[in-house]
């Protein structure tokens, strides 16, 4: 089971010996949105389903799920991916979590500190002159980035 | 199939392509959610900031002063000399001992600064000529710090695109090999490896050595012996490596993949034994010499199999290598008749003068993935009729611009297809009299084939193929044939 915080709620009911005669087991999520609970369940199953299909073949697993984060990167807001990112380390999701944070860092490689900054939202709130003694300090990373 | 060397396997940078117009977006979405992303906790803004080169992890400090401290506690550090554009076109070489010197000082910074409880992973390319002791210092520190995930290309003489190096190599420092916490150990370039008589890695599971160099072959054993829980090793070599006898012993091995590639006939033949019962998986690329399995592969579930001999001018040498060839072929093949899953491209040399063809059967050849040239031809004939249980059959032809004198001979009488064959694909498919020929027998003896997809490269040719196949009978009710165009 992918969702190791959903196996844990499962393995912690077995330990108290609640049977669950019901088909249906209702299990609390309070730190996960609907919406990104959708989409992780989505890319839960086709991982899944593509390891399956090619159980024998390590490398078209690989391709195959490659080819669908590419495709499922194209439809997922920037914004949506703090919550997708969130919602997958509350689930204890390692593969989702691994996978938007490389989205994330993605996106910012290679940028100016300002396009950075306005990605994350965060406004310098640094005392005079300590950016300037930072910019100093490590100037040898700022050099090679795109324009923005 | 593509080679596997050749590029690197950054994990944590495998690029994730996101598209982003932050300036459209904030009229969209309220500030409130932007701001989120900074309100993310610190282990996970750390967990994002690993999947960057140090050097960017860095510049995240003057984001604002909550950023400020983040990158010092990533416990991942990934350093390259080219650590500025401006450096890499430094060419005189007063410059280049400068920015030599200033990459010294700027990796022990980094390394000093970094307060990562654990130091996981520690990738260090070094393409310049840098004191060997600094790198030592570094390498030990890492090893110090418990490191998991370590990664190192180092060419002190300076790294030239698609060529070999062949300057002075780096020789790992015996100490080295007291690391008791390394995973993973992916080992590139111009380092020698020279392991003491005993030592052990009682951590490692996954072990890449990509044309480093060795004193001779013994080394490699002498490497593997101290792995005692080794799953998964890659060898990349080529003709300078020193390995001319040497064997793989791993008992606990499951996942190997060899690369062997080779320039003018500079050295003698290669001999490798193989003795690694608990494969399951199987991939060798390049030139084929002597290999032989010491054990069965009783577990092996998929095999890929790439050949590409060089080529050599000197006519007597191409002739001593060609005989025996079809016979490496055949041999390897045999070792892996237990594969599920076979991928395998034979090579344009016709396989000639091969030994009895497969007295083993592929019986539990699920799927296979063939490369078909007109000299190879009759190695694939032979193994459909020896793959009773086969279900998927994927065919890529591959032309060659060479005019190759042998026919191809059409299969003579039934029992070339398994009855379980259900699905059926040609890529590259151009019409030409035999592959007619190879599609129409398919169809015809395929009792239980569900669907038939023949991919033509040219859309002008998809209405004729259609019309030719579409005549032939096939033997399978349910039989869905499709002809799509692939560029």
């Amino acid at each position: 089971m992918k969702f190791c915080a959903v196996k844990q709620y499962f393995d912690d009911e077995n330990n108290n010996n609640i049977t669950s005669g019901a088909s249906t087991t209702m299990i609390p999520l309070p730190n996960v949105e609907s919406h990104p609970l959708a989409i992780l369940i989505t890319y839960c199953k086709k991982h899944l389903k593509i390891k399956a299909n090619n159980a024998d073949n390590k490398k078209e697993t690989e391709k195959e799920m490659e080819q669908y984060e590419q495709e499922l990167l194209k439809k997922v807001m920037p914004q949506e991916l703090t919550e997708l990112i969130l919602a997958a380390n509350y689930l204890n999701f390692k593969e989702a979590l691994d996978f938007f944070c490389r989205a994330v860092a993605s996106a910012i490689q290679n940028k100016s500190i300002e396009f950075v900054r306005k990605f994350f939202g965060l406004e310098s709130d640094f005392e005079l002159g300590e950016e300037e003694k930072l910019r100093e300090e490590f100037a040898w990373s700022f050099e090679g980035v795109d324009e923005d | 199939m593509e080679p596997e060397g050749s590029t690197k396997s950054k994990r944590k940078r495998k690029r994730v392509e996101l598209e982003v117009s932050p300036e459209e977006h904030e009229h969209e979405h309220a500030d409130a959610a932007v701001d989120r992303i900074s309100n993310l906790p610190d282990s996970i803004l750390c967990h994002i900031l690993s999947f960057l080169p140090t050097k960017e992890a860095v510049a995240t400090s003057i984001l604002s002063s909550s950023w400020k401290p983040l990158w010092t506690l990533v416990p991942a550090l990934d350093l390259d000399t080219q650590l500025s554009v401006s450096q890499s076109q430094c060419l005189d070489s007063n410059n280049r001992t400068q920015s030599v010197s200033f990459f010294t000082h700027i990796v022990s910074r980094v390394l000093a600064l970094n307060k990562a409880p654990v130091l996981r992973d520690f990738c260090l390319t070094c393409h310049s000529r840098c004191d060997p002791l600094h790198l030592e210092t570094w390498i030990l520190t890492a090893i110090a710090r418990d490191v998991q995930q370590l990664q190192l290309d180092i060419c002190l003489d300076g790294f030239i695109k698609d060529e070999f190096y062949s300057g002075e190599l780096f020789v790992l420092p015996q100490s080295f090999f007291s690391c008791k916490t390394v995973v993973i150990l992916e080992l590139w370039n111009g380092i020698a490896v020279d392991p003491p008589s005993s030592f052990e890695f009682p951590s490692l599971k996954d072990l890449r050595l990509v044309h480093v160099f060795f004193r001779n072959g013994d080394c490699v054993q002498r490497l593997l012996s101290g792995c005692p829980v080794l799953q998964d090793l890659k060898l990349c070599s080529d003709s300078r490596s020193g390995l001319i006898r040497f064997d793989i012993r791993v008992p606990t091995l499951k996942y190997l993949c060899l690369q062997f590639l080779t320039f003018e006939p500079s050295l003698p033949d290669y001999k490798l034994a193989i003795c690694a019962p608990a494969l399951e998986c199987f991939h060798f690329d390049g030139d084929l010499r002597h290999v032989v399995f010491l054990e069965k592969l009783a577990n092996l579930v998929e095999a890929g199999v790439w050949i590409h001999p060089f080529i050599c001018t000197r006519e007597a040498w191409t002739k001593g290598y060609q005989i025996g060839y079809g016979d490496r072929v055949f041999r390897l093949l045999k070792a892996l008749n237990k594969a599920k899953s076979l991928t395998l491209y034979p090579g344009k040399k016709q396989c000639v003068d091969f030994g009895s063809i497969y007295p083993s059967r592929f019986k539990n050849l699920v799927r296979l993935n063939f490369t078909l040239q007109k000299s190879n031809w009759h190695v694939l004939q032979a193994l459909l009729r020896v793959s009773p249980n086969l279900e998927v059959l994927v065919i890529d032809k591959l032309y060659s611009r060479t005019n190759q004198l042998c026919s191809m001979e059409p299969f003579d009488g039934p029992g070339y297809v398994s009855s379980q064959l259900t699905t059926f694909r040609f890529n590259q498919y151009k019409g030409s009299k035999y592959e007619v020929e190879f599609v129409k027998y398919i169809l015809k003896e395929a009792r239980v084939l569900k669907t038939a997809t023949i991919s033509v490269c040219d859309t002008a040719l998809k209405e004729s193929v259609i019309e030719e196949l579409s005549k032939f009978p096939r033997s399978s009710t349910t039989c869905l044939l499709t002809v799509e165009v692939q560029h």
